[in-house]
């Protein structure tokens, strides 16, 4: 069990995007790559970088369940930073929660992951702006 | 030649849509015009000639038809791109519930058609008022089942979203890229929006 810990707003968050949320026209994320997974909960899941790199993040994906059967497949995947300083400041004041998993043993499909952590916040009413801004206060870490 | 023209408005004329293939030469020419004998000019386009008057008739049509869903619409030529982008679009309509593996739903077509539409009628909008062919933009679909259309330029990034709701809902947000000369709202009629079309300028 790992304790929830107070996150540095100086460290930043790194968010798995899936290829088909990329823009194809000037590869950056698009539009809607940054709203709440799954689509029904309040918040959008990351990674914190005190327990992870990029390149963990990415890879976590292969233990995590693909809902036509088997996993999910990293390569499948990029990965954006995002700089926690910038976040909150982002229209709508986010809350960054850490929100470690730990099962024991391990649920199938679910890994444990110390790093995780929740961006929560209230979406503001336009939907335009939040998308715009929030993609402004990250940059890639694992580019397409 | 072109002392044998009778008028430049027959010319304009001749040149509107729509247009369809003659017999001789692979030649267009105006549906409401009989088959005549026809020259290429240096210029790439063509003569008709009768007994008395030469006709210019170009081979590249000024306007272009879009059809969207049960609407057709004729935009200027330089406006192509704009309808390349949203037939290249079409593939949203193809994705299928979890598209992203996390749950996103599918693309109903009406928003879809809402998004397209309302491309189309603001490309034209700003082409007509300001004599400006925007840019075409990405467009995606969202998580949501919302439409998003977003040009990111150097100095100009508008993203315009049609909501996945019953009702028209375009949520739009612009700026040049340093908060400056923001351009953003939440529209619930399909009409133009003279602010935005105004802003569109720049893209």
């Amino acid at each position: 069990m790992w304790e929830k810990e107070p996150i540095n707003i100086y460290h930043c968050l790194f968010v798995r995007v899936h290829s088909s949320l990329v823009n194809k026209k000037d590869n950056t994320p698009s539009a809607s790559a940054f709203t709440n997974t799954p689509k029904n909960s309040d918040n959008l899941s990351s990674d914190w970088c005190k327990y992870a790199t990029c390149e963990s993040t990415r890879q976590l994906t292969a233990k995590i369940s693909h809902p036509k059967g088997g996993y999910k497949n990293p390569s499948d995947y990029y990965v954006w930073r995002f700089s926690i300083v910038e976040l909150i400041k982002v229209y709508v004041l986010q809350r960054i929660e850490h929100d470690p998993i730990h099962n024991s043993p391990e649920i199938d499909g679910e890994p444990n992951n110390r790093a995780h952590t929740k961006i929560v916040g209230d979406k503001p009413d336009n939907q335009a702006e939040f998308r715009v801004q929030i993609k402004r206060a990250g940059s890639w870490a694992i580019a397409p | 030649m072109a002392n044998s023209l009778k008028n430049v408005e027959d010319i304009i004329k001749l040149s509107n849509y729509p247009w369809k293939w003659g017999k001789e030469q692979g030649i267009m020419f105006p549906e409401d015009r009989e088959q005549g004998y026809y020259t290429k000019n240096p210029l790439t386009d063509y003569v008709r000639r009768d007994s008395r008057i030469v006709y210019l008739v170009s081979t590249k049509p000024s306007q272009i038809s879009l059809k969207i869903d049960n609407r057709t619409f004729l935009l200027d030529n330089r406006l192509l791109h704009i309808r390349d982008a949203i037939n290249e679009s079409k593939s949203l309509l193809e994705l299928k519930e979890d598209w992203d593996e996390d749950g996103a739903v599918a693309i109903d077509p009406i928003i879809y058609y809402k998004a397209v539409e309302t491309l189309t009628e603001y490309s034209i909008n700003v082409f007509n008022v300001y004599n400006v062919a925007i840019d075409s933009p990405y467009i995606s679909a969202g998580r949501d089942g919302s439409i998003n259309m977003e040009w990111n330029k150097p100095n100009a990034t508008l993203l315009l979203t049609i909501l996945n709701s019953p009702n028209f809902n375009l949520h739009y947000y612009g700026d040049d890229g340093n908060n400056n000369t923001v351009i953003k709202g939440i529209i619930n009629e399909p009409s133009i929006n003279e602010d935005l079309s105004h802003w569109m300028r720049k893209l």
